[in-house]
């Protein structure tokens, strides 16, 4: 049974390694969530019908090991991300006026309509850094939300939030992004 | 639009931070449709809340496609961390 399992991680690890240590920017973390990945995997297998790629079950369990670490990390959120967060939601804020209208400079810049951003690796890496500068929580919504299978009453569960909380997460998670992106990608 | 015709536009329809909020979550799909006619045309008229919707649209596929993104700079894994883990593989 395991040597199926063997075989994969033979296959896969330095993928697996290379996603969990981009996305955890820690050696020791990223090994012990591939460790933690192929463990379930082996308890797991039965449930593999196959429906999938192994490479792409494989990755479904490690994005789930992830959110678990920022799960944790938002957990043991302190005063710091506390205020982090607050200092966030002021930011989202400040991009409406007192008339919750859009405060425009006009020179905004139209970036939406590029279809081809998804394959820029530059707007990729960009992102990438936004979605590491959000609050600890709103960080584990977006993941959650993305990088996982989970339906959102799961995600709310985890979180222990309520589903009007958890949209207003992702609200200003994503205008946070939308702003990032203005200001820190350059074509 | 100037400001004044936002403002009005906001008093009529939604505010754009409202239109930001519903675009996001599914609310949308649940709107009356007095409500719909208030959403759309606040739509029609605001080229900021357009461009937020598409770039809303935009950042949620990016960042559900990342995963499956190699890595430029692909990492390897240690060789003795490796054995490790293949030892508890071969273990449970």
């Amino acid at each position: 049974m395991n040597e199926k399992i063997e075989d994969w991680f033979n296959l896969y690890a330095d993928e697996l390694y290379g996603w969990a240590y981009h996305k955890t920017a820690s050696k020791e973390t990223a090994e012990d969530l591939v460790q933690d990945t192929f463990l379930s995997a082996v308890k797991g297998l039965r449930n593999f019908k196959g429906n999938s790629k192994p490479k792409t079950w494989l990755f479904a369990i490690l994005n789930n090991k992830i959110i678990d670490h920022y799960r944790k990390k938002a957990k043991s959120a302190n005063v710091d991300s506390k205020a982090a967060e607050i200092r966030s939601i002021k930011q989202t804020d400040s991009f409406f006026d007192s008339h919750r209208n859009w405060i425009l400079t006009g020179n905004e810049v139209a970036w939406e309509e590029e279809v081809h951003l998804l394959d820029d690796h530059e707007f990729n890496k960009t992102l990438d850094h936004c979605v590491d500068k959000l609050p600890e929580n709103w960080k584990l919504a977006v993941v959650s939300k993305y990088l996982s299978d989970k339906t959102t009453d799961q995600i709310c569960q985890e979180m222990g939030v309520t589903l009007s909380n958890y949209w207003q997460i992702v609200h200003r998670a994503k205008l946070s992004l939308k702003k990032c992106i203005d200001h820190n990608w350059i074509r | 639009m100037n400001i004044i015709m936002r403002r009005i536009l906001g008093i009529v329809t939604f505010s754009c931070k409202r239109i930001t909020e519903m675009v996001e979550s599914k609310e949308v799909d649940k709107l009356s449709f007095r409500d719909r006619i208030r959403y759309n045309t606040h739509l029609a008229l605001c080229k900021a809340c357009r461009s937020y919707e598409k770039q809303s649209a935009l950042i949620g596929k990016a960042l559900s496609r990342m995963m499956f993104e190699p890595q430029e700079d692909q990492k390897k894994m240690d060789g003795t961390a490796k054995q490790k883990i293949l030892e508890k593989i071969k273990e449970s």
